[in-house]
């Protein structure tokens, strides 16, 4: 239910981002403008950082390599698909060759 | 008269379709390839639901209620970790903040459309279908056709997404725990952000979100990740104003 109550949220707020300049009559201040340069790549790598450390699975060393290797991946290659590939590989062969 | 008839005539004799029908054609055939790339994505956030608590239904609903692919990772993960309503809220408008600066580049093209309409094309506003629209309005064409373009284009990808969801959903639960196939969400991230950050600046607001959410790893409701983006915004925003202070004197 939380889990239900949490996406219809969490919908809505995308949807007034999307809506409020198209539907409204609005200009947004310039300081707001700049800082909407960096918000998604901060809330991104914000997201994806702690992955090295928590969950199960796999231990800490490989799960570090292997998201190093999809940052590298991911500016040479620029797709999500080779990232993720990659990144996979890295993470199953480090698992099983690392102490 | 004449004059309107002689310039109508050649244009109605060249498409034997209306515009609107080669706008959407034109659309779709932009989106394709672009879909395509995305499809993993779209595989991995249905294959996370199916590695984490959430209900299936309610995990693959992402994909239409907010259909926004960071976030709807960002959602998942984050209702599997236990994070309060108003933190995953505020995940949410953090990621995709940036879909302001759409509707307002989108905005100054879509005046004279229906608000109904306005508000259709609100809901299917994604970066991919941003920057083709935003490209075919560059270019010469009349406002059925570009309109068009607009709704083929983005219905293709809405279409798609929900399939290649759904897909990850049904299949991902097959997939054995050993494979640890929830990293692949981290990776996709990566990717995307990698996409997004282009400036020095930008990758140096994701160094710190980075770091900043990894030492607060420890809070609780997950936290960890909104106070690191805000760290990675407030510290990327002071650089830039010192910088930009300091080419003025």
């Amino acid at each position: 239910m939380t889990a239900w109550l949490a996406v219809v949220a969490a919908g809505i707020s995308v949807y007034s981002l999307r809506a409020v300049l198209l539907l409204g009559r609005f200009r947004t201040p310039v300081t707001i403008e700049r800082a909407l340069v960096y918000v998604a790549p901060a809330a991104l790598a914000a997201l994806a950082a702690p992955a090295v450390l928590s969950g199960g699975g796999a231990a800490v060393a490989p799960r570090a390599l292997a998201l190093a290797a999809g940052v590298v991946v991911a500016h040479r290659s620029r797709s999500i698909g080779a990232t993720v590939a990659v990144g996979m590989a890295v993470l199953w062969i480090a698992t099983a060759a690392l102490p | 008269m004449a004059v309107t008839t002689t310039t109508v005539a050649p244009t109605a004799a060249a498409a034997t379709r209306p515009a609107w029908m080669r706008g959407a054609g034109e659309g779709m055939r932009a989106m394709a390839p672009v879909l395509a790339g995305l499809a993993p994505f779209g595989f991995v956030i249905g294959a996370t639901v199916a590695t984490t608590s959430m209900p299936s239904l309610a995990g693959w609903a992402t994909s239409w209620l907010i259909y926004a692919g960071s976030a709807q990772l960002a959602v998942i993960q984050l209702i599997d970790g236990g994070a309060a309503v108003l933190v995953v809220v505020a995940t949410t408008i953090a990621l995709n903040a940036r879909f302001i600066a759409y509707g307002a580049g989108l905005a100054q093209h879509w005046r004279d459309e229906p608000r109904r309409w306005r508000a259709m094309a609100a809901y299917l506003l994604v970066d991919p279908t941003y920057v083709l629209t935003l490209g075919r309005y560059a270019r010469p064409g009349s406002r059925s056709e570009r309109r068009a373009y607009f709704m083929g284009a983005a219905l293709t990808l809405w279409v798609g997404w929900q399939v290649v969801t759904a897909a990850g959903v049904l299949v991902g639960a097959g997939v054995p725990d050993g494979l640890a196939l929830e990293f692949a969400a981290p990776l996709c991230l990566v990717g995307l952000l990698v996409r997004q950050a282009d400036a020095g600046d930008q990758r140096g607001a994701a160094a710190v979100a980075a770091a900043v959410s990894l030492g607060a790893i420890a809070l609780p409701l997950q936290l960890g990740a909104l106070v690191g983006a805000l760290a990675g915004v407030a510290v990327a925003c002071t650089l830039g104003r010192s910088r930009r202070n300091g080419e003025v004197r």
